[in-house]
């Protein structure tokens, strides 16, 4: 039991260098398959085990914080790590014939190494307790990620994953800086001990600086306006299955980064507030709400459609939590599970349908309810979700999200919060008229296999789920925001 | 098993028995079949009402602390008998109508009828303000494909604006001041008397507008636009939806958010009925002047409809007991008169073509029934006696002077007026003019489909003599 985490992250890592020794697909595929699902169980034993017991400290190597390095496994770890590791799965399992189709021959069991890498890094650096081992692990998901992204078809594939890795770059560099400052400042690298030292430490201009870095790295990562043009890209650019997978869990990195590193690291002196750094991300992520909504309505490409959506979704997100207040971090965590489970169900339709097509206009979903009724209706459920309509998660965030904002010192934003999620119903029906009510039907889609059906009618399964039963969702994010807010020595 | 979850699960059955026998040519009596024993229910629970009323009946938590959860009190009762009724009335009626205007898709028509017919019930038996606002959602949606059911350009344009005016002032306005009542008050169940204990007024203000904007199918103005756009609907759905179901919910609603939310005493004193009273009084005012522009039958009778919907929460708001009697008379009875205005309408447009009033003229001759149940309707409208229209503005008036809000009996004086003079160039038309047109269509009365309307106009009637009966049932049990 207590190897749990570390298995978590040698057992991708032990598998991916043996499936390049043999270099085939089809192993390839079913060796990752199996990992996952594997390591999908060993994160539910984790989570039942930290939910029963509290936290899970592991000690790589029996070497002691602060020299050796630890893994923790708290709440807030195991409720993103089966996040991402679900929508790793669930990606897996519906992406496999666009794999076949999209990407050369020669790479695919390449593609699955790098995905598995990709899911090590995502998995290494919610588990990780140590500060250093966070970019490293960091890095070694956006070097993967480049790969997978490089893969697309299109001409723009490789520019969009040159331009990922840049920013991406750009981005590790000012965290690695940060944590250089910290590293001179306090002599440790453990978050644990660093938490600690932190307190002692009067709050100098290099620490000041460490933040700012901190800051802008995380803003880069989770697409804060006007850091977000590299997600519109990729999302663009990328093969579409890559786009299902990140939109789950990528940009979601990034919030975790910033909770843990700004409310867990920092929570002593709590950047946030004493800078007055939470005005300025509330307001940024106001103009992102307002602009990418707005972006959203205008355009007619699908995937860019949905991307923008994305940047707005995840404004709504790093804005519960800059409202600092224990409902707002809740709610913000919810809308994280819900907004994954969504959008990565609405992204998967787009690429199971359309495997052939580089650009996914509206009218090429014409007449597609007719065609294919129940995995419209799958669709439409997900897209009610994004409304974020009664019964469905989507309305679970908007109640928690709306609440917190009333609750908050800055209860006035809740207009524009409630007009741009009104806002979202434009284009949203969009999609739906062209679904139900096209003369046209388009014929040139691809016909979904059972797997990938299946994989939809789950997720639109758990958007209702979610919608009616909340002890997973709201539970554990009052729990954790609990945890932060007021239990001051965890 | 509670009774009121079992009717609702009973009308879930209903929507998959349509769906599975949606090929079949009986479609029609199956749905009639679904009103029956959606009736059948709604008179048990009447008999049984001393056992139910107040009885909660939780289902699901959804938020912590706010549960999915049933109950019934006397004025849910009113609405529920009805609106099932009224359903079983246009269930027979639209079985004809559907034939005769060779709608193509019945199954679908029936579904969403069914869902609608759900909702409604849904909302009526909510005992909160959760459950309420996840039907009301329900209800939108579900009247969506209804509104569209024609499929024609026209028909989507107008839908989307039902649904943007709908969901936008369900999400905009309603949700937050549910949240903000949640937080205010910490509770969202309907009390007699009201959930507020500490407030201050500014919060009333702000949550009495909220609510009155949100709740836009009581189609208060400026958000009324979404009821004239619903009328590309066939004409059942204009009938029974958008004269009875979905209308009265928002009335439904917004009365009992009025009483049991805010309660009385927290109204009165803070002075925000004030609000609701000007609104309503314009909405008044100015759909009967836009009633009078109107040409086309339905259009005329949809804008006569936010006006007298109006009359209801002008009623509510005045807070005077008499006022509130009226106010519930008026929900019964403006349901009674205007279901059948409509019917006939579709009558006379299934019949004879005729869609405008400007066409209407000596169509006595051809259709006596529908005309008669036309004027009856139209009286009851005006509010003349010997219908029931009179009684309500009655007490109405008395309450009116039982408030002191003098002012108030222009408004009503000049509705009146203008009612009138919408209404009864309809009826004279009909009987007085001479006929300039030829009608299309077979030109006279199908007594199929004039029969659920005769049965309703016969009921209109009446209860005029009884309406000691139901006065003394809610001066008694709800005020």
């Amino acid at each position: 039991m207590n190897q749990l985490p570390v298995l978590v992250l040698v057992l991708p890592l032990l598998v991916a260098p043996i499936l390049l020794l043999f270099r085939d697909n089809r192993y390839a595929y079913n060796m990752s398959l199996g990992v996952s699902f594997l390591n999908l169980l060993l994160i539910i034993s984790l989570f039942q085990h930290v939910y029963e017991n509290g936290n899970m400290l592991y000690e790589l190597g029996s070497w002691e914080a602060p020299i050796g390095i630890r893994l923790n496994a708290d709440l807030l770890s195991c409720y993103f790590l089966l996040l991402m590791n679900f929508m790793s799965l669930i990606c897996l399992i519906a992406g496999h014939k666009n794999v076949k189709s999209q990407i050369e021959d020669d790479n695919i069991y390449l593609f699955y190494i790098a995905w598995l890498l990709c899911n090590v890094g995502f998995s290494g650096i919610i588990l990780t307790n140590d500060i250093f081992n966070l970019f490293v692990f960091l890095e070694i998901s956006s070097l993967a990620s480049y790969f997978l992204i490089s893969q697309g078809n299109y001409k723009a594939s490789s520019l969009a994953a040159i331009q990922y890795l840049f920013i991406g770059s750009i981005g590790a560099v000012f965290i690695l800086f940060a944590i250089g400052i910290l590293y001179a400042n306090t002599g440790t690298l453990n978050m644990s001990d660093l938490s600690n030292k932190i307190i002692n430490n009067n709050i100098s201009l290099s620490m000041s600086l460490s933040i700012a870095m901190f800051l802008i790295g995380v803003g880069i990562k989770t697409a804060l306006f006007p850091l977000h043009g590299w997600l519109v890209r990729t999302y663009t650019y990328a093969p579409s299955i890559i786009v299902s997978y990140f939109s789950g869990t990528s940009t979601k990195i990034g919030v975790y980064i910033l909770l843990r590193i700004f409310l867990d690291v920092f929570h002593s002196i709590n950047p946030l507030e004493h800078y007055e750094l939470a005005q300025l991300i509330l307001f940024l992520s106001l103009i992102g709400v307002l602009l990418s909504t707005l972006y959203a309505v205008k355009q007619i490409e699908v995937k860019k459609m949905l991307a923008y959506s994305s940047v707005a979704q995840l404004s709504y997100i790093i804005l519960a939590i800059a409202l600092l207040t224990p409902e707002g971090l809740t709610a913000s965590l919810v809308h994280v599970f819900n907004h994954s489970i969504i959008k990565t169900g609405l992204f998967l339709v787009v690429t199971i349908l359309f495997i052939n097509n580089k650009d996914v206009s509206i009218d090429d979903f014409s007449g597609l309810g007719s065609k294919y009724p129940v995995l419209m209706s799958a669709f439409l459920l997900l897209l009610l979700g994004l409304i974020g309509l009664p019964l469905t998660s989507g309305f679970i965030s908007k109640w928690y999200l709306v609440s917190a904002i009333l609750q908050s010192d800055y209860w006035y934003i809740s207009a524009i919060v409630l007009v741009t999620s009104f806002m979202t119903l434009f284009y949203v029906w969009l999609l739906i008229e062209k679904i139900y009510f096209s003369v046209s039907v388009n014929h040139d889609s691809s016909i979904p296999t059972i797997s990938q059906s299946l994989c939809i009618y789950l997720l639109a399964a758990i958007t209702i789920y979610l919608g009616i039963e909340t002890s997973l969702t709201f539970g554990i994010s009052d729990q954790i925001s609990t945890n932060f807010f007021y239990n001051t020595n965890k | 098993m509670n009774i009121l979850a079992s009717h609702i699960l009973f009308l879930s059955l209903g929507i998959f028995i349509i769906n599975f026998l949606r090929k079949e040519k009986f479609i029609g009596l199956v749905s009639i079949l679904i009103s029956l024993v959606s009736l059948t229910y709604v008179l048990y629970i009447v008999n049984m009402q001393d056992s139910l009323i107040n009885q909660k009946i939780d289902l699901i938590n959804i938020i912590p602390g706010i549960p999915l959860s049933f109950s019934l009190d006397y004025l849910s009762l009113i609405f529920l008998v009805i609106s099932n009724s009224l359903w079983l009335m246009v269930s027979i009626f639209s079985e004809k109508y559907l034939e005769l205007n060779k709608y193509e898709n019945k199954s679908k028509f029936y579904i969403f009828f069914t869902l609608s017919m759900l909702a409604t019930n849904g909302i009526i038996y909510s005992s909160n303000l959760l459950t309420t606002f996840i039907f009301y959602e329900l209800l939108t949606i579900a009247t969506y494909p209804l509104v569209t059911f024609k499929g024609d350009h026209k028909s989507i344009i107008n839908g989307k604006r039902y649904l943007y005016y709908l969901l936008g002032t369900s999400i905009i306005f309603f949700l937050p001041a549910i949240i903000l009542t949640h937080i205010t008050a910490g509770t969202l169940d309907y009390k007699i008397g009201g959930v507020f204990t500490n407030y201050n007024n500014t919060t009333i203000y702000i949550l009495v507008i909220l609510f009155l904007f949100g709740i836009a199918k009581s189609a208060i103005m400026p958000f009324h636009k979404w009821l004239p756009s619903a009328m590309v609907a066939p004409t059942p759905v204009s009938a029974l939806l958008h004269a009875v179901a979905v209308v009265k919910s928002g009335v439904f609603i917004l009365l009992k958010v009025m009483l049991f939310i805010f309660g009385i005493d927290v109204l009165t004193a803070s002075g925000a009925n004030i609000i609701i009273i000007l609104f309503a009084s314009f909405t008044i005012i100015a759909s009967s002047i836009i009633a009078l522009s109107k040409d086309n039958i339905k259009l005329r009778l949809a804008y006569s409809t936010i006006g007298q919907l109006s009359y209801i929460v002008l009623a509510t708001a005045i807070l005077a007991p008499y006022s509130i009697l009226a106010a519930i008379l008026h929900l019964i009875f403006h349901a009674l008169g205007k279901i059948i205005l409509f019917l006939s309408a579709g009558i006379i447009a299934t019949q004879t073509g005729i869609k405008n009033v400007s066409e209407m003229n000596n169509l006595s001759s051809k259709l006596p029934i529908t005309c008669l149940l036309m004027t009856i309707g139209a009286i009851i409208m005006v509010g003349l006696p010997p219908t029931v229209g009179f009684i309500s503005k009655w007490y109405l008036l008395l309450g009116i002077v039982e408030s002191e809000k003098l002012y108030l009996l222009f408004v009503i004086i000049l509705s009146t007026l203008l009612n009138a003079s919408y209404y009864f160039p309809m009826i004279y038309k009909a009987y007085f003019e001479k006929e300039k047109f030829s009608y299309k269509g077979s030109s006279c009365e199908n007594m199929i489909l004039a029969f659920p309307v005769i049965l309703i106009g016969f009921i209109a009637v009446f209860i005029f003599f009884k309406t000691d009966f139901i006065v003394k049932f809610i001066t008694e049990q709800i005020i």
